[in-house]
């Protein structure tokens, strides 16, 4: 049943009869718009504005997937990874490569056109590498922020710098950055930026796409005087992170922004900061035209574990309970999968989609049930689940409308959570002293970063403990409709499209399609560099291709 | 081939509006991030290009093109013709910026033919703007100046070794510093007196003793008495009998005052334990308007000494010297291994003889 309707419906989005060497530049608002009409070229972080990370095309099927061979490789030469997601224009490549620097690439043969290089000073304080995560482009102009907290603006056809503006002073607080990609909304620019492993004070940030003159900031902490200020105790408002470090979505319909927070600080102790901390670790509603609060809801009040939710939203109409919802759905670092009304942020379910041992369920409004003993400790608390880096992170997750599931690249992995002292938050910030572990336990852990209130933790126990997995949830319920182990818990995201598959990387750098339908695993190639970036599909020449970063490569495949 | 025309002055402001509206230049040049992108950014044109070489391109633009400008015209199968400037091309395909601006990619199984017209897109200016006007645009250009953004402090160290010496003489260094070509494009008058700090073993010293001619004179000097008899060797064996060597110390290079015309510094300005006072030392050597040329290999290229400390930046050599009384004159780009920059002594910041 499901497989026939499957084929129907990409037998009607054939017949449409896209153009399929894509339109050029330059791309308007109203082409952003409508970016699912241009299956050939690739617009936006997440391909549309609901997020879907789904491409229309349909010539790479699940019956001819086999013979999809490499076509050409892009060598970053850089001794950082690729955490981009390239942007495709009428057969042209832009892509971020570490540190911030763009290419232009013909996306037929991966030969260069023209390269930008940002210089960034030689210290800058990303937590997790000097990565970024990719651009946005609005008419001829592409946009990227960068590791010292800059939002430039760079010709699409020349790669000439068109302005460049700062964010942020980048060595406030102990280090502030902006490894995300922005995202344009009719004719601003949307920038997170970084930094919840230093006391840093978390915004989003709204731009002139002309200009670069900053029209609204967005405190995800509240001000003095403003709602909520109370969810935190004393003054560790001041300090406490919540940062937007990754993309947002955007609905049309409502006029609304949506974009999920980080953790608060410090990450694993929160002797200062008692209280809810809003709004770290929530989605955000907000009108991009004024960056004002429309509705918010928390997925992990007063988080101690790190789990971000910087997920991407997703944005989708689904059944509920017999309802058609507009809904927003989310598989969140905290192990559960959500379903909200994303016009009014109303909780409708959430259940979990990895193992978890923290919330034994929800209430009416959504706010979980917390269950004691998962506190990290001195000592080091090994028995909490998801581990730190969570069930799902950053990487991209992707609804296919065809099968009406949505895809996630989850993470099972087990981990030790300790804490130890941290100075108080608003005395001096020692986050970047050399300090000693405290502890043992600390001491073993591995990575030592006092700032943090903890220790970044390796995985413990039997490797077998750990792994990773493609699952298939039904939005509507939270069912998980298929699985497909992997070795590794994955950094890559997934994209599904419509010749019924699924394609992803894992860690040791497999690269592999998925039928969309049962999770059969279809396809793979051995790139042999990890995968920390999500792929996407596009057309050069009328072809379908398929890139996704390995390494420091980016790795594009065909099928002939 | 239009005729050269004798150099008039002209004034910078007027060469600027001109360039803007009547040349119409910034359809295919920008400066700033303004202008079009078919033909080079010119935000540096000021010290990549001399007075001579700005003027010629203006009423020859096909005289000194650079091949990154030929014209290629592509043919497709259908014979479609497309014409631009190369990005990039291997054995499958070309990329090419089109007259319009736009990249574009063309496999070349599907094409005719690629040529290239070795000529510049560019038209001539000769009988478009008057002898006045294109003296007055390259009055502006030479004002096109821009840095670039960012300046990575060195690290400093000071360092004077004669065991590397061999390094100096080595085999393809000929081709590697192009140093004839070099100090040609120096174009230091016959009969100058110039001085070179750290003459090494020798390899610009007796160049510039050539190069000045019987008539002239160059001051040799370096703080190691070994090397000055390394130099001593080479410019017996070149028969030169115009230089004079010159023991200098740390922070004094023992040189006369405001009576040089230009001043040498070859891969040993990185190693001065006191820079600020040798340069200070140079500025008050050198005539009104006199010349400092500074080489240092490039950071960042792949050949040259490891040591990140035994390479510089163009930002840092600039960020040195500048504020020290000197004016940013040129940079030659003839060696893709080095910068070479060429300093001007500014009037204001020379200190009172």
């Amino acid at each position: 049943m499901r497989i026939r309707c499957v084929l129907a419906s990409a037998a009607v989005l054939a017949a449409l009869g896209w153009n399929l060497s894509g339109q050029g530049l330059p791309v308007s608002y109203e082409r952003l718009l409508k970016a699912a009409d241009e299956p050939g070229n690739w617009l936006m972080h997440s391909h549309t504005y609901n997020s879907w990370r789904f491409s229309s095309l349909n010539q790479i099927t699940t019956a001819n997937v086999k013979n999809l061979h490499m076509k050409w490789l892009f060598q970053g030469r850089h001794i950082e990874k690729f955490e981009t997601t390239p942007l495709v224009v009428n057969g042209v490549m832009y892509l971020t490569r570490p540190e911030n620097a763009i290419y232009a690439l013909d996306a037929a043969t991966g030969r260069q056109m023209w390269m930008y290089e940002y210089r960034n000073p030689p210290r800058t304080f990303n937590c997790c590498g000097k990565v970024n995560r990719g651009l946005a482009i609005l008419g001829n102009t592409l946009f990227m922020n960068t590791l010292d907290m800059h939002v430039v603006a760079v010709d699409a056809r020349s790669g000439h710098e068109i302005w460049k503006t700062q964010i942020y002073d980048y060595n406030e607080a102990g280090g502030y950055a902006a490894p995300g990609a922005p995202l344009v909304v009719k004719d601003k620019l949307i920038v997170g930026m970084a930094g919840g492993e230093r006391g840093v004070s978390g915004f989003l940030d709204a731009y002139d796409t002309k200009t670069g003159q900053r029209l609204w900031r967005f405190h995800t902490i509240p001000q003095p005087g403003e709602p909520n200020v109370g969810t935190w105790a004393g003054d560790s408002w001041k300090t406490g992170g919540v940062t937007t470090w990754n993309n947002g979505s955007y609905d049309p319909e409502t006029n609304t922004l949506f974009w999920g927070t980080s953790n608060p600080w410090p990450d694993y102790n929160d002797d200062f900061r008692a209280g809810d901390n809003l709004y770290s670790c929530s989605v955000l509603a907000l009108d991009p035209d004024t960056g004002k609060l429309k509705w918010f809801y928390q997925f992990t009040p007063h988080d101690l574990h790190d789990w971000d939710s910087t997920q991407i939203p997703i944005l989708l109409d689904t059944q509920f309970r017999g309802e058609n919802r507009k809904a927003l759905a989310w598989a969140n670092r905290n192990g559960f999968y959500y379903l909200l009304d994303r016009t009014t942020g109303k909780f409708l379910t959430a259940k979990a989609f990895v193992k978890q041992t923290w919330a034994k369920g929800f209430d009416d409004n959504g706010r979980p049930e917390v269950i004691p003993g998962n506190e990290p400790t001195p000592e080091g608390n090994d028995r909490v689940w998801p581990g730190v880096d969570g069930g799902a992170n950053w990487m991209s997750h992707s609804y296919s409308p065809l099968t009406r599931l949505l895809y996630v690249f989850a993470r099972e992995e087990h981990r030790t959570f300790s804490k130890n002292a941290v100075p108080h938050p608003t005395t001096e910030v020692t986050a970047n002293s050399a300090a000693e572990p405290t502890t043992v336990a600390q001491a073993n852990a591995g990575a030592y970063d006092p700032a943090i209130g903890g220790a970044i933790t390796r995985a413990v126990g039997a490797p077998e403990e750990s792994w990773g997995k493609v699952i298939a949830i039904d939005p509507g319920t939270g069912d998980i409709k298929w699985e497909h182990r992997v070795l590794t818990p994955p950094w890559g995201g997934v994209m599904a499209t419509a010749g019924n598959l699924v394609f992803g990387g894992t860690l040791e750098g497999m690269i592999f399609a998925l039928n969309a339908t049962t999770g059969e695993r279809l396809w793979t190639f051995s790139s042999n560099g990890p995968v920390f970036a999500s792929p996407i599909s596009y057309t050069a020449n009328g072809k379908q291709l398929v890139s996704i970063p390995a390494g420091d490569l980016i790795v594009t495949f065909g099928l002939d | 081939m239009a005729a050269l025309r004798v150099p008039v002055a002209g004034d910078a402001a007027s060469g600027q509006a001109i360039f803007e509206s009547k040349g119409a230049c910034l359809t295919c040049h920008s400066v700033a991030g303004h202008g079009g992108n078919l033909g080079p950014d010119l935000g540096r044109i000021g010290v990549t290009r001399s007075v001579k070489s700005l003027r010629l391109a203006l009423v020859d633009p096909d005289s000194e093109l650079d091949k990154q400008y030929f014209t290629v015209v592509v043919t497709t199968k259908a014979d479609q013709t497309i014409r631009g400037v190369a990005l990039n091309e291997d054995d499958l395909s070309i990329q090419i910026r089109d007259s319009e601006g736009n990249p574009r990619s063309f496999l070349k199984e599907g094409l005719k033919s690629v040529s290239r017209e070795q000529r510049s897109l560019m038209p001539s200016y000769a009988y478009r703007l008057t002898e006045a006007e294109i003296g007055d645009v390259v009055d502006y250009l030479r004002t096109l100046r821009e840095p670039s953004p960012r300046i990575a402090m060195r690290t400093r160290q000071p360092h004077r070794a004669y065991s590397n010496v061999a390094f100096l003489d080595r085999i393809g260094r000929d081709a590697e510093e192009r140093p004839d070509t070099l100090i040609g494009a120096l174009e230091i008058p016959i009969g100058a007196t110039v001085a070179e700090i750290g003459s090494g073993a020798g390899y610009y010293t007796w160049r510039l003793g050539r190069a000045v001619g019987p008539s002239g004179k160059v001051f040799a000097v370096d703080v190691q008495q070994a090397m000055l008899d390394r130099t001593r060797e080479t410019i017996t064996k070149h028969q030169l009998s115009n230089i004079e060597l010159v023991l200098g110390e740390e922070s004094d290079p023992h040189l006369p005052s405001g009576a040089l015309e230009l001043v040498f510094i070859a891969h040993a300005y990185h190693e001065f334990s006191n820079p600020e006072s040798i340069i200070a030392a140079v500025n008050q050597s050198l005539k009104p308007a006199g010349r400092l040329v500074v080489i240092e290999f490039a950071e960042g290229h792949a050949f040259g000494p490891q040591d990140k400390a035994e390479r510089m930046t163009e930002e840092q050599i600039r960020a040195e010297i500048e504020p020290a009384g000197f004016d940013l004159d040129r940079v030659l780009d003839i060696a893709p291994i080095e910068h070479c920059l060429i300093f001007r002594s500014r009037a204001e910041g020379r200190p009172q003889l």
